[in-house]
């Protein structure tokens, strides 16, 4: 009795130390394959967010790059965009964030805050930084000294207009879009079609609109480099003062109904059903919304609304997506090479298309556009963007709490349970609370 | 031949702990290590990333003092949590009275009832009924057809917490199942009585049934209020960013933009502490209280 105890607790013991050598192997046999010399079997997670065209493209891309290196696996992890900041973001804390990761460029100013967690791209041999714009670079990739990410596209600020429903209105699309037109077409939108909006209401986009309307007026970000704001009390009024008509007459879509497809909008219902004329948005977007039209539909890109005594551009130039290499990555050298690939190879290029906007080095474009496979939407929105450029964001305000006050006044403007006014003193307190609490 | 005894008496307490310690060690690792850590966690800075750093109760002391947000989403989650419970406790046993009869496809119906509360937490349905109460939705259109107005049920911030609050009443399911055990247990000559004494169905309801199934409504009740105050899916799916003015931003979601979204995890951990005392002290009210309404048959209410 005594002996089959013991037996039977042996067994149970081993049983558990076998369980717990089975959770450990998953990391030593990543040890072993560690060194990334080529002919070495090397396995590599590469993460991305996007459409169906975009996941398709990549599937595609890292196929071509096995079949030339059959020593390297690559294992996709893709989705929407929807959860993938937060799942990064863990990932990296928790150390098991992918090889290689394509990241949102305003993440890289809290990702490079602390530990490092991306690698330092400048003193690598596999990949020459340089062949990358420098100004683009310092702009937008280098933190602390540090070039933690490269760009994967080009993307311009855009208003993608419906052109077969414009036409239909009697709408001129081709025009110089001001914020006062914007109003004034909206009312005759909704005098033919009471059913019909000018543009999507997504809080997102409202509030990078609140925020073009005064940097236009301040030739700034809302938040300048030393912490202090850029606007005046009267000059967030005079936002928030527009914002507030453009809900009244139309130029929105109510916000009741739009935040149900809140970073989603290409699933609205009044986009698929060509009631929603325009949507501002990114280049790199546009694929997205044009599948979700029916075939045939034409779609124009034209720059974003611009006020008549702007200070700066009408459109902002950012990379459309960036990808960066986790520092822990035991096959940095490997996850170096395919990265080098993916953006500089025109094989790699091609089967890319402008899944991610317009490539960022020159040598990719012309491969795409060679082949025909750069989309006139895409290509016009960037090309319209960089002749109208606006000042770039800083760091500092691309932070998602102080993003998080906007769009919170946004909405109280837009459900009327506050006057502009109102808004613009609480905009200016809460920013100031929140900055100095973010600067130390 | 104590010591012998003794030896004998430790080792077969040692294989005990062996034989649980399956149990044990989930316990250890999923349970008690992370319940500390966020308690830990609550007392500091912490951005995920970096090493946290020490702030005492400061997180404690701006959530109470600085954040109106706070305020909002606990006044939310209470009326949400007001409105789903006794919602679902009554449905449900509605329907179990309803399913209490012999019927020889009784059971078809009761696993029809059961489903959605497999489904109900899972995203899919959370998009479903997106789609049913959308302004063009499907629930418009019906009352459309009965000529009613069009009634904008998540865009409107004095009804989306309702809608959202159907969706978990929906899941009655486990409620019921319970319920359902409940009535079985209730003795039949118990209504022969009331029948002789000529009580109506209603009354036999409220005399009879009622309080020999308290127990399980008590059962049902705390099981319902945890469940209620910790609710995330639904609202999430639904409305990700917290619906119009915020009327559907529950605690549990704002936990998690705190959390993963601004990566404060420390002001995240001291937010979901604050949720457990609340859910504790619910829960305590509760089980006080039960004395005076929960009855048991075996004279289990009689201290």
């Amino acid at each position: 009795m005594k002996k089959t105890a013991i037996i039977s607790s042996a067994v149970a013991v081993s049983l558990l130390s076998i369980g717990l050598v089975g959770c450990g192997s998953g990391s030593s046999e990543q040890g072993a394959a560690a060194g990334g010399d080529s002919g070495k079997a090397v396995t590599l997670r590469f993460s991305w967010w996007g459409g169906d065209s975009r996941h398709k493209a990549t599937l595609d891309a890292i196929n071509l790059y096995q079949q030339k290196n059959p020593n390297v696996t690559i294992e996709a992890e893709y989705g929407g965009f929807d959860g993938y900041e937060q799942k990064i973001k863990t990932q990296l804390a928790g150390a098991t964030a992918p090889d290689i990761m394509q990241l949102d460029q305003p993440w890289l100013a809290e990702l490079t805050s602390g530990n490092e967690l991306l690698l330092d791209l400048n003193s690598q041999k596999t990949i020459d930084v340089s062949k990358f714009d420098a100004t683009y670079m310092k702009s937008f990739m280098t933190y602390n000294n540090k070039v933690v990410a490269l760009p994967m596209g080009t993307n311009g600020r855009s208003m993608i207009v419906n052109k077969t429903l414009a036409d239909k209105l009697g709408i001129q699309v081709d025009q110089a879009w001001t914020w006062d037109t914007l109003l004034e077409t909206a009312k005759k939108i909704r005098e033919k079609d009471s059913k019909m909006y000018l543009l999507d209401s997504d809080l997102g986009v409202v509030s990078t609109m609140f925020g073009n309307y005064l940097r236009q007026k301040t030739n700034s970000p809302m938040v300048k480099d030393d912490y202090t704001l850029a606007f005046t009390k009267e000059q967030a009024a005079e936002a928030f003062d527009w914002v507030q008509k453009a809900f009244k007459a139309g130029v929105y879509q109510p916000l009741g109904e739009s935040q149900l497809f809140t970073g989603k909008t290409d699933q609205n219902p009044k986009w698929i059903n060509q009631e929603l004329l325009a949507y501002d948005g990114w280049s790199s977007e546009i694929g997205k919304y044009k599948d979700a039209l029916p075939k045939g539909t034409i779609v124009e890109s034209v720059l974003p609304a611009l006020a008549k005594d702007a200070k700066t551009g009408a459109a902002q130039i950012r990379p459309s997506m960036v990808v960066g290499i986790n520092k822990r990555s035991e096959n940095q050298a490997e996850a170096l090479k395919f990265v080098n690939w993916l953006l500089t190879d025109p094989e790699a290029a091609k089967t890319l298309g402008d899944v991610r906007a317009v490539p960022a080095l020159d040598s990719a474009k012309n491969a795409i556009v060679e082949a025909n496979k750069l989309d006139k939407n895409i290509a016009q929105a960037v090309d319209l963007a960089s002749k109208s450029q606006a000042v770039p964001d800083n760091a500092i305000s691309q932070n998602s709490q102080l993003g998080e006050i906007s769009k919170d006044l946004i909405q109280r403007i837009a459900f009327d349970k506050i006057s502009p006014d109102q808004a613009a003193d609480e905009l200016i307190k809460r920013y100031t609370e929140k900055i100095k609490e973010l600067k130390k | 031949m104590q010591q012998a005894l003794k030896r004998k008496r430790s080792r077969a307490s040692y294989i005990g702990l062996v034989y649980i310690s399956p149990w044990i060690i989930g316990f250890l690792l999923l349970q008690l290590y992370p319940f500390l850590a966020s308690m830990y966690y609550s007392f500091t800075s912490f951005d995920l990333i970096n090493t946290p750093k020490w702030i005492g109760l400061k997180n404690y002391v701006d959530m109470f003092t600085k954040d109106d947000m706070f305020y909002q989403t606990l006044k939310v989650t209470l009326i949400y949590a007001l409105i789903a419970v006794p919602a679902k406790l009554a449905f449900a046993l509605l329907v179990a009275v309803i399913l209490n009869v012999k019927m020889r496809s009784v059971n078809f119906f009761r696993t029809v009832y059961y489903l959605p509360s497999i489904l109900g937490g899972s995203v899919a349905v959370a998009v479903l009924w997106r789609f049913l109460f959308m302004k063009e939705g499907v629930i418009n259109n019906v009352t459309a057809m009965l000529h009613l107005p069009a009634v904008d049920w998540l865009g409107n911030p004095k009804l989306s917490l309702f809608t959202i609050s159907m969706l978990n009443v929906w899941q009655f399911g486990s409620s019921m199942v319970l319920f359902l055990a409940g009535l079985k247990q209730v003795p039949g000559e118990l209504y022969e009585v009331g029948r002789v004494d000529g009580a109506s169905k209603l009354r036999m309801f409220f005399s009879v049934t009622l309080p020999l199934i308290t127990p399980i409504l008590l059962f049902n009740l705390v099981m319902q209020i945890v469940n209620a105050f910790q609710e995330f899916t639904g609202a999430f799916v639904i409305l990700p960013d917290g619906g119009p003015l915020k009327s559907t931003y529950l605690f549990g979601m704002k936990l998690y933009d705190e959390g993963f979204k601004f990566l404060k995890m420390g002001y995240a951990s001291a937010l979901s502490w604050v949720l457990f005392s609340i859910i504790l002290i619910f829960t305590l009210l509760v089980f006080r209280s039960s004395s005076y309404w929960a009855h048991y048959e075996d004279g289990g209410d009689k201290h």
